[in-house]
């Protein structure tokens, strides 16, 4: 469950830094691949926070509390 | 488009008032944590120099790009410039990041006698590594320790899961606000911005609140290294989403004066981008800081 | 809206403003490179003055002239003058005074943010040295300022070391942001990025490295100031926290920031040898491809700095390993440069002078490195002189070798006048031999135990010292004659040629001495270009 967490974050990172990219770019095609990008991020963040509720409701992740690090 | 008609500035006053208004806040500051009675009038001085530079120089930009000399190669510097500050952002939080991961998986840990056997067990006898960190080690069996002990910890679905669901929900709107720009919706995009913004400064009213339930509870800067990253990661996270906050008024006043249509918006979108920055960089610490 | 006429009465604006308040509005590439260099000189006089006072007290064995108290806040103001007030301000000043000439621009990309990188740089430098004049006195932890040292152990003023840092660190951010703005976008629309002479491109990934830097430092700053005074535990065992966090933090940030203060340097002695050698630059491409694999290479190393901390034996060999592989691009370089001057019809002016002893000097101070990157080695050498004999070589007899050979250079170009030739020369011998005096018996020194940052030291070390010392105050003088030939060029020199250095190749170089007010109006053709290129 991290892992998929995790790899969800990166792929929004991924978005962000690629809407940057357009955003550098400018003029209509950087500026139309921005906003695609954004929509992506937006969509996948509404995602994982959907995930994390459910996931915590089927008990398959605990939020952190005071456990033994190892 | 040639070079010729790159403009360049004429001679300027701004930056030097701006030198000096931050290096007297930072003098004002410095002068308060050590209990100085000017410190705090001074620091209020610089700070207040420093704002009126800051509307100073950007409402010239906001002209100059208004009467319409700047050409396409001075919007791709402006584009090049917001992104290459926004990096120097990203490595800023990165820092502080880097200090979460590292208390959490090498330092506390080695304390209770992991890793390389550093540290024995003896050292700081009855500590045990825990993660957050609820007892410091200098709580357990010594008196006199600098650090608060003992803190209840925020419970993720409360307040935290609130501001998650409301900062995701800014993020959506201001790309709605975004769609409705590129489509020349000019209704829908005041509105869409007006959300955003309620939305943001919802937020800091819950984090404020929040802060002030932790501290309750026993969670405080001193209270070890766990109080230490959540404050300051939450902290300047929140201090972003203030700027963030006041950029998306000007932007929408800008709106409201007619300054973007669908091809030329370069400044709504470095400050959208920002925003999107702002709310990712909050997903990600309430993921560490919360979950995981 | 009035697009053209707004443009027309912007144009006709040029040549710089009456009286001193010039300075203060400037908002011209050349004006702020000025200022950049002359503050940085400044800044290296008065840390130098303090190095001659470090090497007074070191002159004899037990304490001479000082407390230790203030011996330490003398070597720590020393190192954070000299990196931060005078190394990256001389190469920020020369990369405004060049970058745009080189790239055929007008100007820097946002010239109203270049007047404020640099007009932060006197108010930070202030603050810094007025901690000098607090009570407990200046910060005595050293240059690097570890924890606990500097949170638990510092005076009060520390707190504004601090600010001074986040202010140097800020006017940094901004000068690398304005650098990279203006090589991407401001560069002759005919150049392509490989068409960038080596300078450009040295300094393009310096602005890199900083941006990535520089934040990190200012947040190690911020953690060290919220330990001080707000009870945070970010370097404290007894709240979960670790001291050598801070080490891992500070040198994430200090490992970048050693390549930022060389690359430049690297730039601007691939512009020197070739014109010197009468021969096109050899392996141009390869070159920058080394400078790229360098910076790289500096962000996953930070810790060969660290081996006596306690970290784990993998991770260990892990940074020497990684540590060793910078040791492949930065001998690209040298083997190229070496290559450039093979066979080459060889003149010895002046820059060509400091710029062969670069070559030699710095690849002493390199090899020296890749000792100290040697784990076990690195056991005996750690915290001794031959750790300060390898850092003055590569920061004296490199980035500073660099920023002397960039000036004797390019003097022409700045002030239409040659210096003169003689004295030049008078001045490298000088100092050539003199900074081997200071810094070659250090090596002897570390070798044979004596620790860095004390005032006192056994008597078998007693000889060494004497001789450093004396070839210190050498070294100091002769920047007296330095200020001289420099002065005597801007007030009495014989005008220079565009081009004084025959065969020199490069954009500025097409330009008339003293360079226009504006550099380039109209940009470049491509034939211009390429015939001004430093490869063929």
């Amino acid at each position: 469950m991290d892992i998929i967490v995790i790899a969800i974050i990166i792929v929004i990172l991924f978005s962000l830094g690629s809407a940057l990219v357009g955003m550098i770019r400018g003029g209509e095609k950087g500026s139309d691949k921005m906003f695609k990008a954004l929509r992506v991020r937006v969509s996948l963040s509404v995602f994982l926070f959907i995930l994390l509720m459910f996931a915590s409701f089927m008990g398959w992740i605990e939020p952190n509390n005071v456990l033994p690090t190892q | 488009m040639s070079n010729q008609n790159y403009y360049i500035p004429h001679g300027t006053y701004w930056p030097i008032i701006g030198s000096i208004g931050i290096s007297t806040m930072f003098v004002g500051f410095a002068n308060l944590i050590h209990d100085v009675s000017w410190g705090a009038p001074v620091m209020g001085l610089g700070l207040t120099i420093l704002v009126f530079m800051l509307f100073g120089w950007l409402g010239t930009v906001v002209n100059e790009s208004i009467s319409g000399i700047y050409n396409k190669q001075v919007d791709r510097t402006f584009r090049w410039g917001m992104s290459w500050f926004i990096f120097s952002e990203v490595m800023f939080f990165a820092a502080f990041f880097g200090a979460l991961f590292y208390a959490r998986i090498l330092s506390v840990p080695w304390l209770d006698g992991a890793g390389n056997n550093m540290f024995t067990p003896e050292l700081w006898e009855g500590f045990k590594a825990t993660w957050p960190l609820v007892n410091t080690p200098g709580a357990i069996g010594q008196s006199g320790t600098a650090f608060s002990t003992g803190f209840e910890l925020v419970n993720p679905w409360g307040l935290p899961a609130i501001n998650t669901a409301l900062l995701l929900s800014s993020g959506v709107t201001i790309t709605y606000a975004h769609h409705a720009l590129r489509k020349d919706h000019r209704n829908a995009l005041i509105a869409w911005m007006i959300a955003t913004i309620v939305l943001g400064v919802l937020f800091l009213g819950f984090q404020i609140t929040e802060y002030g339930h932790a501290y309750h509870e026993g969670l405080k800067l001193t209270s070890g290294i766990y109080g230490s990253t959540f404050y300051l990661l939450t902290g300047f996270h929140g201090f972003h989403v203030t700027v963030g906050a006041i950029m998306l008024t000007v932007i929408l006043y800008r709106i409201q004066k007619g300054h973007f249509n669908s091809e030329n918006h370069f400044a709504f979108e470095g400050v959208a981008w920002y925003w999107h920055f702002v709310d990712v960089v909050w997903l990600g610490l309430f993921v560490f800081v919360y979950w995981l | 809206m009035s697009t053209i006429s707004a443009v027309a009465a912007h144009d006709d604006h040029h040549g710089p403003e009456k009286g001193l308040l010039r300075w203060v509005k400037t908002t011209n590439h050349k004006d702020i490179g000025t200022l950049y260099l002359w503050f940085a000189f400044s800044m290296l006089l008065l840390g130098g003055a303090f190095a001659m006072g470090i090497r007074a007290e070191l002159l004899h064995p037990g304490l001479q002239l000082m407390e230790p108290q203030f011996f330490n806040q003398l070597t720590t103001m020393h190192g954070l003058i000299m990196v931060f007030g005078a190394i990256m301000p001389a190469f920020v000043g020369l990369a405004n005074w060049l970058i745009p000439m080189m790239i055929g621009a007008p100007d820097m990309a946002l010239p109203r943010l270049n007047n404020w990188s640099f007009w932060i740089l006197p108010f930070a430098g202030a603050i810094l040295l007025s901690t000098f004049f607090m009570e407990g006195g200046a910060p005595a932890f050293g240059w690097t300022f570890y924890a606990p040292l500097s949170t638990s152990f510092a005076p009060d003023s520390t707190d504004f070391f601090i600010f001074a840092i986040h202010l140097l660190g800020f006017s940094s951010i901004m000068g690398a942001i304005n650098i990279i703005a203006t090589v991407l976008n401001m560069r002759a629309p005919e150049m392509r990025l490989m068409d960038m002479p080596l300078f450009v491109w040295t300094w393009l990934v310096t602005a890199f490295l900083l941006i990535g830097a520089m934040p990190v430092l200012a947040g190690a700053v911020t953690m060290m100031l919220t330990d001080r005074n707000f009870g945070t535990a970010f370097f404290d065992a007894t709240g979960g926290g670790d001291p050598v966090l801070f080490q891992h933090i500070f040198w994430f940030f200090g490992h970048p920031e050693v390549y930022i203060m060389i690359l430049p340097a690297f730039g601007v002695i691939s512009h020197i040898l070739p014109t010197f050698a009468r021969k096109p630059l050899f392996g141009y491409s390869s070159m920058v491809y080394a400078t790229a694999s360098i910076a790289f290479l500096s962000y996953i190393v930070w810790a060969h700095h660290m081996f006596l901390t306690g970290m784990p034996v993998a991770a260990e060999l892990y940074f020497m390993y990684a540590t060793m592989l910078i040791a492949v691009p930065t001998g690209v370089k040298v083997f190229n440069w070496v290559a450039t001057i093979w066979k080459g019809s060889m003149t010895f002016e002046t820059p060509m002078l400091w710029a062969l002893s670069f070559v030699m000097l710095f690849t002493i101070g390199g090899f020296s490195g890749l000792m100290l990157g040697i784990v076990p080695a690195d056991i005996q050498y750690h915290d001794t002189y031959f750790v300060v004999a390898h850092f003055h070589y590569v920061l004296v007899t490199g980035a500073l070798w660099g920023i002397i050979a960039a000036v004797f250079y390019w003097l022409p170009k700045w002030t239409g006048r040659m210096y003169n030739e003689t004295l030049g020369k008078v001045h490298f011998w000088w100092a050539v031999i003199s900074v081997n005096v200071v810094f070659f018996p250090q090596h002897f020194l570390g070798l044979a135990g004596m620790p860095r940052r004390i005032p006192d030291y056994s008597l078998q070390f007693a000889d060494f010292n004497y001789i450093s010392s004396i070839g210190a105050f050498a070294f100091g003088l002769s920047f007296v004659l330095f200020t001289y030939i420099v002065v005597d060029c801007i007030r009495n020199g014989k005008p220079a040629d565009s081009r004084p250095w025959y065969s020199a190749k490069g954009l500025e170089w097409t330009l008339s001495s003293p360079a226009p007010y504006h550099s380039f109006n109209t940009p470049p053709s491509r034939a211009d270009i390429l015939a001004e290129s430093q490869h063929s």
